[in-house]
């Protein structure tokens, strides 16, 4: 046949080119030198760092408001982005489909991390990435020549614990998820494609086999250039993640989870259907190590030394308030073990969070006060005794938890709380120092923003005021403001136009210190540890913020005792994490981890009148959403496109 | 003098000359003539036949009476006996009349000094045959084909210089000459020939003319071929059918007028206004691959190319359709080929024709839009229908207000958007103008137009510059055959086309959408289009239009006045040809040379200035709130834009486009007949193209590299005996779009056709007269396609960014930057199996003709199956991790399809004549393999078995008659949106209580129309001529969309503005007070598809199944006669229409324009046109 095909342009050929025309064989061959290939990324080093690169671009945008399934799935914030059709009879806005308005179906989820769609990266992808890259390294299959083989072996590590990361992140939202520890040819059949979820269990050994066969080879946190290999994996990174895949495995969601009995094709069960408490110990051991090594390499928790501030005077209330907003703001400060940075996330978190104070004008269009916690949030902070409010003793016999939605006005005792004077809910005074680092209120001050601590500028925040809703732009839906997540000094540089509002970038921290040392409280507290060993932990974060510690707290504060048994004290811990990693995210993983959701997420979502100009108008509270979370929301759809394409997965419970 | 039929006086004449000249043929070819003392009238001495007509041989004489000095004697009852005799309209030499008044038998005639004609009849004729004289002299005769001796013929001696000219008989003398020598006679519209002279002396010599050589053929590729000898389907449109619609688009002249082709118009934009073809019924998806061949004067242009040829200059257009007749085209053919040749110029004095025309254009329909009133209350009322206690958006007082006659129209504005934007008509004109003529050396067509359309948009005043649409063609042709030797010719052709486009920004390329879309979004009581100023701006010189206070919604007023853009485009085409008998190597033989370049340029330039806007001052009116008095009419305007608005107007930019096309081809062509039985004929030809564009679709490399398509292909025909004939064709063709192991396709196809007619058995059945013609004929073959479609071109190349978009950041101090670097993305595996998608094709024929092939009917069937059609992977898990989309050779469609072309063409009387002409393409086809998942589950879901248009999308059962059947159905909430009574509901077809992606079943017909006809007629009447012609399609449908006419939700791209609300929607809408559950709109809204998707879904309730049957063209004409005392000019006049009338079912807008009902309306045409043929 080729020869056939030979005469036939020889024929042709000879026709054409006898009256000089063309030459056949180059007259087809249009594409000028070579189209590039994958091995083409392995050419050399330079191009392999890229691929390196590509590996690490899968890293989901937790920070990004827009992006950040953490942000955005849960009820720590509400927010609009139609600053200009909203109005007071308008319907409440989205984006809250998560659980909320029944809009996360199978059909379409909401923030897809499976197939990439509705603003969830398609992990998948990163994780064949990675196959890719490490499949590709080796010098003996064509990896790059011009490479230390340390280096190699380090930046296949890097790709290892990527891989192993991408995998956690799906585990935690989807539960067993197929495991892909090779980038499987397109040429390969249909049936190759058709993969399994793993259970549990071996999802979570993958994660932390990898991870295991990565370690070597990771190079130390003290040992890397930090202007410019802060946020690769280094051995602690990668303990971390390892560390919190088994916090997953060992936790209710994961761990005899009978509500959750899903049998596949082949007749096994991907739900691990009876508890193993040992796996809380495993989990312990695990973040034993991380913390070991994080201490190992210098990480410790951020105190603020009230630098961040004008003036020589910074009093202790300003820097405990400081403290936790710093560690979240700070870029790489010295308890940001793992952090992302996006250049747009860090932009679009603060302007949203940011809000005009008196003295601005709102015109601005790039501060938008968007990010608004609703009331039950303020709520779950502590009070300045650092137990929660309803048991204060001090919060009884005054009645302020009775009449903690009442206004009043502000004393000299609270005057750093508010401005004196001024009338402010009883809810937004005597509350610990956790809870001013982390909202803005009405009347509330705003510490930073370029000012000495005598000028620290409070918010206005009643309808028609300037950080309230002008029916213009820039809608805080609760009367919260997310003051946590901005810069301190942040500043408009033209106050008086509204102007240009500067933000101080950072990094979105995916680990902090805090988070695993409050992880290794609770693993030890499951474990059965005795609170002796288990409350220093969080006395040490306590404190940070200027919190008394607990046993002292609880015993001069309250008339409980229940940090002394394993159920009281996982509460106080789980009120802990709650409050030290709100507005981070923490809230939605956690909540789910513990099973905890379904009475968290369907807190009715209450909301002092943000429409009401007076005092008496402003602080009623309105019950703006009543959610209707239900257990299917723990874990998240599989499309039913994925499910049409690979009729051997199974769908998680409830879709 | 000669009357030449120009073809745009009666499109339907030249067949009927055709027939007429065969009749003629076959009498004299019987006939035996006893004129001995050859002619009596003069070379010159013309009868003019007013009619085609069967008359005596008495009312010939009465007739050349009327016309010559002559008069006749003769006895009565003297041609009783002679049969009678058929004339065609026109103009017939006095001679030939005569003659054949005596072709039945043998007559004598005297002519005396009166010019008296005194005829005998004879009974017996001696022939006297000269006895050879051994002389060297030579006498003869020289004849047309018709017999008729032709005077001033040149006899020359080859190789002498001298030579005698035949005289007032067309005899001619010649001494001294010998055996050996050759003579040559020549004469002007003749073939010339050569001949020995031998040991003749006595020489009859018939030469041919040249024009006849077109008869009876049929353009095929590559070449011609004798009509009876085609095997393959082609259909061929009478060009004065295209030439009779008053457009200056082609394209949309071409719905309706042939089998096989499938057209439809969408919008009538000038320069827009192109209509989508198909022939028969393209299987593959996609838009730009469904597209047919399309060729002039055998190279390949491009549909705007085709759009800029000027109907006059097309000497035939047709359409090849199945695998026999595209085979040469190979690669280039799989979606058909419309094969289109220039006139050129006849031997013969110049001729001037010059055709004016000049048109009144209009809408066919006018969307309705409601009244600003009821746009307030309705606005209202979807407001408050999805939340009572809501406040409404518009109070009772500004809707009071706004209705007062007398309010102060500033303050309570109420805009008629369309009314301010557009008029009721426009006047188009057009020139044509061409001349053509030759001689021996050279032939020459020469042809210019000029054409304007202008838009049907509303300009003002105060503008120094009009931006209604004013679209300027010019073009220009110029075909000249030069002898340059007798067995060598050279054909040059020329052509250059033109455009000037002037109009509003934006509006070219966009169909006409902006102006009127625009129209439709605009919100109506908003703000006027401009304000009258107030005190503090009656200075201004300007125009104060209006806006919403920030500036952020579009006065569409404003975009058109603001500026406009020029927009010019030239196509040159240069085209050489070689022709090269090469009779000498063997009889037959011919070679061909076709060298074509063509360029293509474009650029538009926008000059604009940033309107001022204005609204009423904040403060004293605010549109939602009524702050200012009724009884106030005072009103302070606010100017938004001080700072950035203008009134000089500035430059803006705007684009170029360039591309260069290089065609060549090369072909030996044989035809001969041995043995006067066998026909053969063979052909082979090779081709390369080259295409090259300036500025590359999406600045890619790959659309930066040429395109390229080379061929070889090849033809072999027999014959045998005019009853039976067989062709071989196949193609074989490379494309640079393949892996090189893919690179070359061979497609080859057969055909077999007998023309039972001529068939002696069949003429023995003696049922001729009614069955004249019978013919079978019958095709298959491959034809591949290259152009696949899908979002690469090289497919088979990998496409790897090894410089994307950076990632890393790392490092602790952003001050300082951050360490980041490029990332590698994948966007193309390189596949090299990708391949050709080849279609099998067969097509089956009758051709019928009766009573002597007055009518004729031409069914035609056809079955296509197209294989390797390229298609998405859908099989491809996410848990893959592609990046990219996979493709593959996959999908299989099939389609079949009835044509039948039916004519028919009589006299009534003498003066009375007819033709009717109907065509019906009926095409179907089916996905037969298609790449699919979820099928299992819902089968409903799947496409095979349906058209490859088939639209899928919900069933709508009914719209909710309250909220508890909102409850109590499968909930919809997955489609998004509060769903309330009023809103569609649909069916749960898998009932498992949830409406989602698998509830979505196949809905309505294909969106390409299946059925598509025409049919018209001619009549006459003396000078006055009639025709009409309808087209029709039926079987299909379209959906609405309801994201482009819902009312009263946001703009995209706007804010603060409101869509405007059609008047059906006002009228038709389901709500709280006629809860109608088959309303055509369901609940208001004020929400767009984000907010209440329910009812913004693709199903049955937005679908339209419709038809629609249109008076496409309608013409009446008149000859002014000869008689009138023009002597040497033929005039006709002419009033036509195009679109007058449409029958549909669906009356919205234009049926014809489908979904995309808010572009540009079509346009109803009134045409006057005069044409002028001088001579």
């Amino acid at each position: 046949m080729r020869y056939i095909k030979n005469i036939r342009i020889n024929i042709l050929c000879f026709i054409l080119m006898s009256y000089g025309l063309v030459s056949c064989n180059d007259y087809l061959d249009i594409f000028p030198g070579d189209s590039p290939e994958i091995v083409d990324a392995f050419l050399d080093r330079n191009e392999s760092e890229k691929y390196l690169m590509t590996c690490y671009s899968g890293l989901p945008n937790d920070g990004n408001l827009t992006a950040s399934l953490p942000l955005l799935g849960c009820d720590e914030i509400f927010y609009t982005t139609d600053d200009v059709q909203f109005s007071a009879s308008g319907p409440f806005p989205a984006p809250f489909r998560y659980g909320y308005d029944g809009a996360n179906t199978s059909g379409n989820p909401f923030m897809n991390f499976w197939d990439g769609t509705n603003g969830g990266k398609n992990l998948w992808d990163a994780i064949r990435h990675c196959n890719v890259f490490v499949e590709h390294m080796p010098k003996e299959v064509g990896g790059p020549v011009n490479m230390d083989e340390s280096e190699r072996e380090q930046w296949i590590a890097e790709a290892k614990v990527l891989k192993a990361y991408y995998h956690y992140y799906l585990f935690t939202l989807y539960g067993p998820i197929p495991i892909v520890d090779k980038a499987v040819s397109t040429n390969a059949g249909v049936n190759e494609f058709k993969i399994y979820r793993a259970p549990v269990d071996d999802v979570v050994n993958y994660i932390v086999n990898t991870i295991d066969e990565a370690l070597p080879n990771l190079k130390d946190h003290r040992n890397i250039n930090l202007a410019i290999e802060t946020g690769r994996i280094t051995k602690t990174v990668a303990l971390a993640i390892k560390a919190k895949a088994l916090v997953w495995a060992a936790s209710p969601i994961f761990n005899g989870n009978s509500d959750y009995n899903v049998v596949d094709n082949r007749g096994i069960q991907l739900f691990p259907q009876t508890e193993d408490q040992t796996k809380w110990q495993r989990a312990a051991d695990a973040l034993k190590d991380a913390l070991e090594s994080a201490e190992s390499n210098a990480f410790a928790l951020h105190v603020s030394d009230g630098s961040e501030i004008r003036g020589a005077n910074t009093s202790d209330a300003t820097r405990y308030r400081l403290g936790v907003r710093e560690a979240l703001v700070l870029h790489w400060n010295e308890e940001t073990i793992w952090a992302k940075y996006e250049n747009n996330g860090s932009q679009t978190i603060q302007q949203w969070a940011a809000t005009y104070y008196p003295g601005t004008q709102p015109q601005g269009k790039n501060v938008f006060q968007r990010q608004a916690p609703p009331l039950h949030i303020a709520e779950q902070f502590y009070s300045a005794n650092g137990v929660p409010i309803n048991v204060d003793n001090d919060w009884i016999s005054n009645n302020w938890y009775t009449n903690k939605y009442n206004a009043v006005q502000v004393g000299a005792e609270n005057n750093t709380e508010a401005l004196q004077g001024g009338i402010t809910a009883q809810l937004n005074l005597n509350r610990s120092h956790r809870f001013y680092s982390t909202l803005g209120f009405d009347r509330g001050y705003w510490e930073g923003l370029g000012f000495e601590e005598e000028d620290f500028k409070h918010l206005e925040a009643k309808a028609g005021e300037v950080s309230g809703a002008l029916g213009v732009r820039g809608i805080n839906l609760t009367g919260y403001y997310s003051k946590k997540v901005c810069g301190i000094n942040n500043t408009f540089t033209n106050p008086g136009q509204g102007t240009g509002y500067q933000h101080a970038p950072y990094a979105f921290p995916i680990i902090r210190l805090t988070d695993l040392k409050l992880l290794y409280a609770e693993c030890l507290n499951e474990a059965g540890t005795g609170y002796p060993e288990v409350l220093p932990m969080l006395d040490e974060i306590r404190s940070r913020s200027g919190i008394l510690p607990v046993k002292e707290a609880w015993d001069n504060h309250t008339s409980l005792t229940n940090y002394d048994n394993q159920s009281g004290l996982r509460e106080i811990i789980r009120q802990e994490r709650i409050n030290e990693l709100a507005l981070e995210g923490g809230r939605f993983w956690d909540t789910r981890r513990w099973k905890t959701a379904l009475i968290n997420m369907n807190t009715p979502v209450r909301t002092w009148n943000i429409w009401g100009e007076t005092v008496a108008d402003y602080y009623n509270v309105v019950t703006k959403l009543r959610p209707s979370y239900s257990f299917k929301n723990y874990l998240m759809p599989i499309s039913e496109t994925s499910l049409v394409n690979n009729p051997n997965l199974k769908q998680n419970p409830g879709w | 003098m000669q009357i030449k039929f120009n073809n745009h006086f009666f499109f339907f004449k030249e067949k009927i000359l055709q027939f007429i000249m065969k009749i003629f043929i076959l009498l004299f070819c019987t006939s035996v003539f006893s004129f001995s003392s050859g002619d009596i009238f003069s070379q010159k001495t013309k009868i003019v036949i007013e009619k085609n007509k069967i008359v005596s041989i008495d009312e010939i004489f009465d007739l050349l009476r009327e016309q010559t000095d002559f008069t006749f004697i003769y006895q009565e009852n003297i041609f009783k006996n002679s049969p009678k005799i058929y004339l065609k309209k026109g103009r017939i030499r006095a001679n030939k009349l005569l003659k054949k008044c005596f072709s039945g038998d043998n007559f004598n005639f005297i002519i005396n000094k009166n010019n008296k004609i005194i005829v005998n009849k004879i009974n017996h004729v001696k022939k006297t045959v000269k006895e050879p004289i051994q002389e060297i002299q030579i006498t003869g005769i020289v004849t047309d084909i018709d017999g008729q001796p032709i005077p001033g013929v040149t006899v020359t001696v080859l190789g002498e210089k001298r030579g005698v000219i035949t005289d007032f008989d067309g005899k001619f003398e010649i001494r001294k000459i010998e055996p050996t020598d050759k003579l040559k006679f020549s004469f002007l519209g003749m073939v010339s020939q050569t001949i020995d002279v031998g040991n003749e002396t006595q020489l009859k010599i018939t030469l041919k003319s040249k024009t006849d050589a077109l008869d009876e053929v049929t353009i095929v590729a590559f070449g011609k071929q004798k009509k009876e000898s085609v095997v393959s389907s082609i259909t061929t449109v009478d060009v004065g059918n295209l030439q009779s619609i008053p457009t200056s688009n082609i394209t949309t002249a071409l719905a309706g007028q042939m089998t096989g082709l499938v057209s439809y118009q969408s919008t009538g934009a000038p320069g827009d206004d192109n209509a989508q073809f198909f022939i028969r019924n393209a299987t593959s998806f996609g838009n730009n691959v469904q597209s047919p061949l399309i060729l002039i004067d055998n190279v390949e242009v491009d549909v705007r190319q085709l759009s800029r040829l000027s109907p006059d200059d097309i000497q035939s257009f047709s359409i090849l359709k199945d695998a026999a007749a595209t085979a040469l085209y190979g690669a280039r053919g799989g979606n058909g080929v419309v094969l289109i040749t220039t006139r050129e110029g006849k031997e013969g004095k110049a001729i001037i024709d010059v055709r004016y025309e000049n048109a009144l254009s209009m809408p066919t329909t006018k969307v309705n839009i409601a009244d600003p009133i009821t746009y307030m209350n309705k606005f209202n009322e979807a407001i408050l229908t999805r939340n009572p206690t809501a406040s409404p958006r518009y109070s009772l007082n500004r809707i009071e207000q706004t209705q007062n006659p007398n309010r102060n129209r500033n303050v309570y504005p109420a805009t008629d958007w369309l009314d301010e934007l557009t008029k009721d008509y426009a006047i188009n004109n057009r020139l044509n103008l061409s001349i053509s003529g030759g001689g021996e050396v050279a032939k020459y067509y020469v042809a210019g137009s000029y054409s304007q359309d202008n838009g049907i948009l509303n300009i003002d005043k105060i503008n120094k510059w009009n931006t209604n649409i004013k679209f300027k063609k010019y073009t220009l042709r110029s075909n000249v055959n030069i002898n340059v030797s007798n067995s060598t010719k050279l054909n040059v052709r020329l052509s250059g086309a033109f455009d000037d486009y002037k109009g509003p920004i934006g509006e070219l390329g966009a169909g006409g959408r902006n102006t009127y879309q625009q129209a439709l979004n605009a919100d109506p009581v908003l703000f006027p289009a401009v304000y009258d100023a107030d005190d503090a701006f009656a200075f201004a010189p300007y125009l104060l239009f209006g806006n919403q206070e920030d500036g952020r919604a579009v006065n569409p007023y404003a975009r058109l006045m603001s500026g406009y853009e020029d927009n010019k485009s030239s196509t040159l085409s240069a085209q050489i040809e070689l022709h090269q008998n090469l009779d000498a190597i063997t009889p037959g033989l011919k070679l061909r040379f076709i060298g074509n370049v063509s360029r293509y340029g474009n650029f538009s330039l926008q000059r604009s200035y940033n309107p001022y806007y204005f609204s009423i001052l904040d403060g004293d009116y605010d549109p939602y709130e009524d702050s200012l008095t009724p009884e106030s009419d005072g009103y302070e305007l606010y100017p938004i834009n001080p700072e950035t608005g203008s009134r000089f107007i500035n430059y803006s930019g705007g684009q170029q486009q360039v591309n260069s096309t290089i065609y060549g081809e090369i072909s030996a062509i044989y035809n001969n007949t041995f043995k006067e039985k066998h026909d053969v004929g063979a052909l082979f030809v090779g081709t390369m193209r080259e295409f090259l564009a300036g500025n590359p679709e999406n600045a890619l490399l790959e659309n930066s590299l040429p395109k390229r398509n080379l061929s070889l292909a090849g033809r072999f025909t027999y014959g045998y005996g005019g009853k039976y004939f067989a062709e071989v064709n196949f193609g074989y063709n490379g494309s640079e779009r393949f892996a090189k192991n893919d690179r070359f396709g061979f497609f080859p196809s057969f055909g077999l056709g007998w023309s039972v007619h001529n068939e002696k058995f069949f003429e023995n059945l003696g049922i001729d007269k009614v069955l004249s013609k019978f013919k079978i004929r019958g095709t298959y073959g491959l034809v591949g396609n290259d152009n696949l479609g899908g979002p690469n071109r090289f497919y088979y190349l990998s496409s790897v960014n090894l410089n994307a978009g950076r990632a890393g950041n790392w490092g602790n101090d952003v001050s300082l930057g951050l360490y980041n670097r490029p990332t590698i993305s994948i966007s193309t595996p390189g596949n090299r199996e990708i391949t050709w998608e080849i279609t099998k094709k067969a097509n089956l024929a009758l051709e019928l003709g009766f009573f002597n092939n007055k009518l004729s009917i031409i069914p035609e069937i056809y079955h296509e199956r197209r294989k390797n059609i390229l298609q998405r992977r859908s099989n491809i898990p996410a848990t893959l991790g592609l990046p990219y989309e996979l493709y593959s050779n996959v999908q299989e469609n099939v389609s079949t399809g009835l044509e039948v072309a039916v004519n028919y063409k009589d006299n009534i009387n003498d003066d009375m004549w007819f033709v009717l002409r109907g065509n019906f393409t009926y095409g179907t086809s089916e996905v037969i393999t298609y790449d699919e998942i979820g099928t299992d589950k819902a089968p409903w879901i799947s496409r095979i078995g349906h058209s490859p248009s088939q639209n899928f999308g919900f069933i709508a059962e009914h719209l909710f008659i309250d909220d508890n059947e909102v409850a109590n159905s499968a909930s919809q909430a997955a489609l998004g949106g509060d769903v309330m009574a009023g809103d569609i509901k649909y069916v749960d077809i898998n009932k498992d209580g949830v409406i989602n992606q698998f509830d979505i079943a196949p809905i309505g017909h294909p969106r390409t129309p299946e059925i598509q006809f025409g049919f018209g007629g001619s009549f006459g009447y003396k000078n006055l001529d009639i025709s009409l012609f309808f087209q029709g399609q039926a079987n299909y449908s379209f959906w609405l969309n309801p994201n482009e006419l819902a009312p009263f939700t946001p703009v995209a791209g706007q804010v603060g503005s409101n869509r405007a609300l059609l008047a059906w929607v006002a009228d038709n809408h389901w709500s709280e007070s006629n809860r109608d559950l088959y309303a055509e709109w369901p609940r208001l809204s004020n929400v767009n598809s984000s907010g209440n998707a329910n009812n913004f879904q693709t199903s049955t309730y937005w679908m339209k199944t419709t038809s629609y049957l249109r008076l496409k063209q309608m013409e009446i004409g008149f000859t002014i006669p000869e008689t009138s005392g023009l002597k040497n000019v033929g005039i006709r006049t002419y009033i036509s229409g195009t679109n007058l009338l449409t029958f549909s079912n669906f009356d919205l807008w234009d049926p014809e324009m489908g979904g995309n009902g808010l572009a540009y309306p079509l346009q109803k045409v009134f045409n006057f046109g005069v044409q002028f043929n001088f001579k």
